[in-house]
C-alpha cells in the first residue's frame, strides 16, 4: 500500500510516527543524537526491512510487499539491551540514483539527517542484485552493519552465503537473519549498538581500473570544489554525476560550473572509450562488481521447489490467474459484507437501547437532550456502522498486500487497464480505493508520471468506498436486495471507466509501461498485517469518528434550532431536481464531512424505518447521488496535495455534475419500473 | 529507462527466462537472477533478446 501510510505528500519526508512520545520530539536535534544512537534501516524493496522494524518497534510501522509502497519513513523509539535507540525505517530504494521519488527521498536524508550507524538489510535471496545498493551506501563512509535477511528463503532456492566471509571482503558485521521468524534481530541490534561505539567503516572496493580513474579524477576535481557541509563522500559525488544522477547533478553542479563542464568531459571520455553511455559505463561497472562478490561469498545448489512456485502457476495463470483475482475480490467482498452485517445487527440492537436509556432522564427537547442524543448517535454510528465493515476489510487488504498478491494483481490487470488508460499499477490505488478514498490516493504515488496520477486520483475518487459502501449496502442491499447493490457497484465500475478512458485520450502521452518487481510469496506474519491494519483502522477512528460525531451532533442541534430549513432550502434545487424529500438536503450536505455520516443522517432526517419515507426509486437515486458527488473533506485534502488545486476543482465539479447526471437518469428510469 | 531496469537487475549480457505473457496484450513476466520482473510492453519492446542459451539486454 502505501503509498498506503499516511502523512505525507508528494516531496519532502515527513515524521510519521504514531506514538505519542515520538510525535513530541522534534524530527532531529543534534543534543537528543549525541544521547542516542540514531539507527538507520535502508534496503531495496520488499527486503524485509519493515518486518524487522516492527519485530522492534511494535505496532508502529506500515510495511508492504509492493515495491515502493512507504514513501513515507518511520521512526520509533526502541531499547536494545536496556539502551534507548531511535530507529528509523526508509523507503525501499533499489539504488542511490533518484529515479522516483522514494530514492529522492532518501537521498535527502542521507544528506542532512544525523545517522549513526546504518542497517543495510538484504534480501539474501537476491544477494547479487542486492550488493549493488551496498556498494553505494558504502561509499557514504557511515558506519553500517549488514543485515542478510531471508536466509530460508535463500536456503530454499539453494544460495548458501558464508556470512564471515562476507565480512571480512567488506570490513564490517555481516548479521544473518530471517526477519519474519524473528530470528537474528536481537543479535542484529546488539551489533548495530557496538557499530555505534566502534564506528565500522566499509572497506573501498574497487572496480575496473580505468573506469575507477575516471571517477578518482572527478572526485579529485569535486573536492578542490568544496563539498563542505555534505555528508557524502567526494568518490559517491564523482561517481553519481557520472552517472547523470538528476538529484546530485541538481545538487552540486548548480553550484559549480567548473565542476560540471569536468563532468561533462570525463563523462564524453568514459562513453567514447567504451562505447556507451556514462551511467551504464557506471551502473554495468557496479553489477559486475556485485556479481563477483556474490560468487565469492555464496554456493548455489539447487533450489528446492516450493508450494509458493506453483503458486504462480494458478494465480497468474493466463486464465485461472483471472478467475482466481475475482474469486479473490469476491470473497474479500462478501466476508465483509457477511461479517459486517452479522456483527451490525447484534450490536445496533444494543446501542439504540443504550442511547434511549442514556436520554430518559433528560428533559425532552431541551438542548442537552438534542446534544447527547446527537453524540450517542455518532458513537453508535461509529461502532456498528464503521468498525464491523472496516475492520474485516483493512484486514483482508493487509493480507493481500503482505502476501504479496497486490503486485501479480498489477501483472494480471495491466493489459486490461491499459485499455481504460491506467497502467496495471493502478490497480492497488483502485483495489484500495474501496477501502477508503484517502489512502488509495496516497497511494497513486506508486505510479511514474503525473499524468498517471492524475488519472487514478480521479479514477480513485469515484469508487465506492468503505463509507460510501454503507450507504450501498445499508440502503440499496438492506431494502432492495444484493442484486440491486451489486448493480450499484457495476453503474459505478462503467462510469470509471468510460472517465479514465475519456481522459486517457485527452492527455495522450507515450506510455513507458510496467515494470515491476514480483515479489516472492510470503506468509503474512500477525504482527505486521495487524500493525497494519491497526494504523489504518486507527485513522478511521482519530479521525472519522469525531467527526462523525460532531457532525452528528451538528446534525442535531440544526434540528433543534430548527436550522435544518435553511440548508434544505440550499439543497433544495439538487434535491428538487432527483425528486427526493427537501429534508435529504442537509443529509447531502453534510455528508461532505464524511460520507458515512449520510445514512445515519438519511434516518435522522427522515426517520426509520427509510423504506416507509422513501420509494425504493427515491432511495437508488440517493444512493446512486451519494456514491458518486463530490468527494469527502479528507479526500479533497489529499488530493489538493497530490495533483494541485486546478485540478481537485475539476474533479470535484466533475463528480458532482455526473452524480447529479446520474441521479436524474435514475430517477426517469424508476418512472418506467414503477 | 536503462537505469530503471539496471536497477531491478536486468543488464546487457544477462541471462533472462521469459516466463509468461499476460493475455490482452498485458506484460511479461521475466526470470532474471531469480527474481521476477514484471515488464509492460511497451518496456519489453526495447529490450533485444537472442535466443538460445544467452539472450542479452
Amino acid at each position: 500500500m502505501d503509498g498506503a501510510s499516511p502523512g505525507t505528500s508528494g516531496c519532502g519526508l515527513r515524521m510519521k510516527s504514531p506514538d505519542k512520545a515520538a510525535r513530541n520530539r522534534p524530527a532531529s536535534s543534534g543534543k537528543r543524537v549525541g544521547q542516542q544512537p540514531q539507527f538507520v534501516l535502508i534496503g531495496q524493496p520488499n527486503c524485509g526491512k519493515s518486518t524487522i522494524f516492527n519485530e522492534v518497534a511494535g505496532y508502529r510501522s506500515l510495511t508492504s510487499n509492493f515495491p515502493g509502497a512507504t514513501v513515507s519513513y518511520t521512526e520509533s523509539r526502541i531499547s536494545v539491551d536496556g539502551r534507548p535507540c531511535n530507529l528509523i525505517d526508509l523507503p525501499g530504494v533499489y539504488s542511490l540514483t533518484s529515479l522516483d521519488p522514494a530514492s529522492t527521498e532518501t537521498q535527502r536524508f542521507l544528506l542532512d539527517k544525523p545517522i549513526h550507524v546504518l542497517i543495510n538489510v538484504i534480501d539474501a535471496s537476491i544477494l547479487g542484485r542486492s550488493l549493488e545498493l551496498t556498494l553505494q551506501l558504502m561509499d557514504l563512509e557511515i558506519p553500517m552493519i549488514l543485515c542478510l535477511n531471508m536466509m530460508d528463503e535463500a536456503k530454499r532456492k539453494g544460495i548458501l552465503i558464508d556470512a564471515k566471509r562476507l565480512s571480512v571482503l567488506f570490513g564490517i558485521p555481516v548479521i544473518p537473519a530471517t526477519a519474519s521468524k524473528g530470528k537474528g534481530v536481537q543479535d542484529l541490534f546488539r551489533q548495530a549498538l557496538k557499530a555505534s561505539v566502534r564506528k565500522p567503516k566499509a572497506r573501498h572496493i574497487a572496480g575496473h581500473r580505468d573506469v575507477e580513474k575516471v571517477i578518482e579524477r572527478l572526485s579529485r576535481r569535486v573536492e578542490k570544489a568544496g563539498t563542505a557541509g555534505s555528508r557524502f563522500s567526494s568518490h559517491l559525488i564523482a561517481t553519481k554525476l557520472l552517472e547523470k544522477d538528476p538529484y546530485f547533478s541538481d545538487h552540486f553542479l548548480r553550484k559549480h560550473p567548473g565542476l560540471a563542464a569536468e563532468a561533462k568531459r570525463l563523462g564524453a571520455a568514459l562513453e567514447k572509450d567504451h562505447g556507451r553511455p556514462s551511467d551504464a559505463v557506471i551502473n554495468s561497472e557496479r553489477h559486475a562488481l556485485s556479481m563477483s562478490l556474490y560468487e565469492e561469498v555464496a554456493q548455489v545448489r539447487k533450489p528446492v521447489i516450493h508450494w509458493k512456485d506453483r503458486l504462480d502457476n494458478v494465480l497468474m495463470h493466463n486464465f485461472w490467474g483471472f478467475v482466481s483475482l475475482v474469486l479473490i475480490l469476491f470473497l474479500l467482498f462478501f466476508t465483509v459484507f457477511k461479517a459486517g452485517n452479522w456483527v451490525e445487527n447484534a450490536l445496533l440492537g444494543r446501542l439504540s437501547g443504550f442511547g434511549e436509556w442514556l436520554t430518559r432522564s433528560m428533559e425532552p427537547r431541551s438542548l442537552l437532550h438534542s446534544l447527547v442524543r446527537g453524540a450517542a448517535d455518532g458513537l453508535a454510528g461509529g461502532i456498528a456502522i464503521i468498525l464491523p465493515y472496516l475492520l474485516p476489510f483493512l484486514l483482508g487488504l493487509s493480507l493481500l498486500e503482505d502476501a504479496g498478491y497486490l503486485p501479480r494483481a498489477a501483472f494480471l490487470m495491466d493489459g486490461l487497464m491499459h485499455r481504460v488508460g491506467l497502467h496495471g499499477t493502478a490497480v492497488i490505488p483502485v483495489v484500495l480505493g474501496y477501502g477508503c478514498s484517502v489512502p488509495a490516493v496516497m497511494s497513486t504515488r506508486i505510479l511514474e508520471s503525473r499524468r498517471d496520477r492524475f488519472i487514478a486520483s480521479f479514477a480513485v475518487t469515484m469508487i465506492p468506498c468503505a463509507a460510501r459502501m454503507t450507504v450501498i449496502f445499508g440502503l440499496i442491499g438492506y431494502y432492495l436486495g444484493g442484486p440491486a447493490a451489486f448493480g450499484v457497484y457495476m453503474l459505478n465500475l462503467l462510469v470509471i471507466l468510460l472517465t479514465t478512458g475519456f481522459l486517457s485520450r485527452m492527455l495522450p502521452e507515450s506510455v513507458p509501461g510496467m515494470l515491476l518487481e514480483i515479489p516472492v510469496w510470503q506468509m503474512p506474519t500477525w504482527k505486521v498485517t495487524w500493525a497494519k491494519t491497526w494504523m489504518r483502522l486507527k485513522e478511521f477512528i482519530v479521525i472519522a469518528w469525531p467527526l462523525l460525531i460532531a457532525g452528528s451532533v451538528i446534525l442535531t442541534l440544526t434540528d433543534h434550532f430548527n436550522w435544518t430549513g435553511i440548508f434544505n432550502g440550499l439543497a433544495r434545487p439538487v434535491t428538487w431536481l432527483l425528486g427526493l424529500p427537501a429534508a435529504v438536503g442537509t443529509t447531502l450536505l453534510f455528508g461532505v464531512l464524511r460520507k458515512e455520516l449520510s445514512l445515519l443522517m438519511l434516518q435522522q432526517a427522515l426517520g426509520s424505518p427509510l423504506d416507509s419515507v422513501l420509494s425504493y426509486g427515491q432511495m437508488m437515486v440517493f444512493t446512486v447521488f451519494v456514491v458518486f458527488y463530490v468527494p469527502c473533506v479528507a479526500t479533497i485534502g489529499v488530493l489538493y496535495r497530490q495533483v494541485g488545486v486546478k485540478k481537485t476543482l475539476l474533479i470535484v465539479l466533475y463528480t458532482f455534475l455526473i452524480a447529479l447526471f446520474l441521479g436524474f437518469l435514475v430517477r426517469i428510469a424508476s418512472w418506467f419500473i414503477a | 529507462m536503462r537505469q530503471r531496469l539496471n536497477q531491478l537487475g536486468i543488464h546487457e549480457g544477462d541471462v533472462l527466462i521469459v516466463q509468461r505473457c499476460c493475455a490482452m496484450r498485458g506484460p511479461i513476466l521475466v526470470r532474471i537472477h531469480g527474481v521476477g520482473v514484471a515488464l509492460g510492453r511497451g518496456v519489453a519492446r526495447h529490450i533485444r533478446v537472442r535466443p538460445q542459451d544467452e539472450k542479452s539486454g
